[in-house]
């Protein structure tokens, strides 16, 4: 199948008005444009206005809202206040009221205990006299059945500690006759050896001295005297002759 | 021989003491170490024996039958050296500090009543007073003064108790 290529011809009419066409468009085109352009630039002017106009308002409200926030805090402090003032108040009264309720009942209980005290010690004395009755009567009833019982061996046992007694008495005279015996004979051997003793030390103090003296007054003539005797007599015993 | 003996007892008898034992002995170690230089042993005396040996000994030295015989002389000097360190020691405890006058009285005793082969060795104690402990050839006696006191106290120890006290 082919098309007509005379449906591809193009008249002027056709063409001018398409001209037109073209040209109100372009006219439309542009104006539409120079409207967007002045629009942009209202709107940047708008656009810083109404920023400002928010900073403004914003600022505004910040000061309203910090007013308010104020007058807030101050009207609950004074609220607060208020309340503490109440609070101290009725505690006060409810302190009070305590203690008029304490001290009625402390009067109360007091009396009740010195009343109970009193009842107690009514009772504490008649049982104590009671008691005492009771154990004198007791006691009175054993010394009786105690004097009876012992009455009787009373003199016998006297007796005993009379004899114990004197045989006691015997053996410590026996002892101390004995001691004073002993003492003596001790007394008498020390006697005898310490004069023995003292016999002893003026016989080696006479030796001792005899001794010194006489060594002390030979000269040494006599020394010599003497060596030569001590051998003379050394050899008369036999000391030099052979074993 | 004899004749050699004698000068050696001769020399033995003027030894009196230990100390004088030994300065002997040492001098005629000396001799032996000189023996064939005889013309020495003068000079060798003098200075090392006692002055009362040395002139003894001088004489022993001149002897016919030693001089010039160097053999004999070597003998000679090697029995003495023998004999003088055999001699025996008689120890005397005293109690006093014996001078040259006392040791040559002790000393003629001993040669003449023990023997010339015997040398004193003194010791000192004051406290015995007078007399000795007299200590030979492992024997002990005491002869002292302290002792003779004290036997005499022993004896007369009543009596003396009565008139003290």
């Amino acid at each position: 199948m082919s098309i007509d290529p005379q449906y591809f011809i193009i008249t002027f009419p056709q063409l001018l008005g398409a001209a037109v066409v073209a040209v109100v468009f372009l006219v439309l085109a542009v104006l539409a444009g120079a409207a967007f352009i002045k629009h942009l630039f209202l709107t940047q002017e708008e656009s810083e206005k109404i920023k400002q106009e928010a900073r403004r308002e914003s600022a505004t409200m910040l000061e309203e809202a910090r007013t308010e926030s104020s007058r807030i805090v101050e009207n609950a402090n004074a609220e607060a206040a208020n309340i503490l003032r109440e609070t101290h108040v009725l505690v006060s009264r409810a302190t009070k009221e305590l203690e008029e309720e304490f001290h009625v009942f402390s009067q109360k209980e007091s009396d009740r205990l010195r009343e109970a005290a009193t009842h107690f010690a009514d009772a504490y004395q008649l049982m104590t006299k009671q008691a005492k009755d009771v154990y004198a009567e007791a006691t009175k009833r054993a010394v009786e059945a105690i004097g009876r019982e012992t009455a009787g061996g009373l003199s016998h046992f006297s007796s005993a500690v009379e004899n114990e007694t004197k045989r006691y008495q015997r053996s410590v005279d026996e002892r101390l006759e004995e001691w004073h015996k002993d003492a003596q004979k001790e007394i008498a051997a020390y006697k005898v050896n310490a004069l023995e003793k003292v016999d002893e030390s003026i016989y080696r103090v006479l030796l001792m001295v005899s001794q010194q003296a006489i060594g002390r007054a030979l000269d040494f003539k006599d020394h010599q005297g003497f060596m030569v005797r001590a051998l003379e007599e050394a050899k008369h015993e036999g000391f030099f002759g052979k074993l | 021989m004899k004749q050699h003996q004698k000068h050696i007892e001769s020399i033995m008898a003027l030894i009196r003491t230990r100390d004088e034992q030994e300065f002997v002995q040492e001098a005629v170690s000396m001799l032996e170490r000189s023996v064939n230089q005889p013309t020495t042993f003068g000079k060798i005396i003098q200075s090392r024996v006692p002055e009362h040996c040395a002139h003894a000994m001088n004489r022993v030295f001149e002897d016919e039958a030693l001089k010039g015989n160097t053999e004999q002389l070597r003998k000679f000097l090697e029995t003495l050296k023998k004999s003088i360190g055999a001699m025996r020691v008689l120890t005397l405890d005293i109690a006093f500090s014996p001078s040259e006058k006392d040791i040559d009285a002790i000393n003629s005793w001993v040669v003449g009543n023990v023997g010339s082969d015997v040398v004193l060795d003194f010791t000192h104690d004051a406290t015995i007073g007078g007399g000795a402990k007299i200590m030979f050839e492992g024997r002990y006696t005491e002869k002292t003064l302290r002792q003779k006191i004290e036997q005499v106290f022993e004896k007369e120890r009543e009596r003396i108790l009565q008139t003290i006290l």
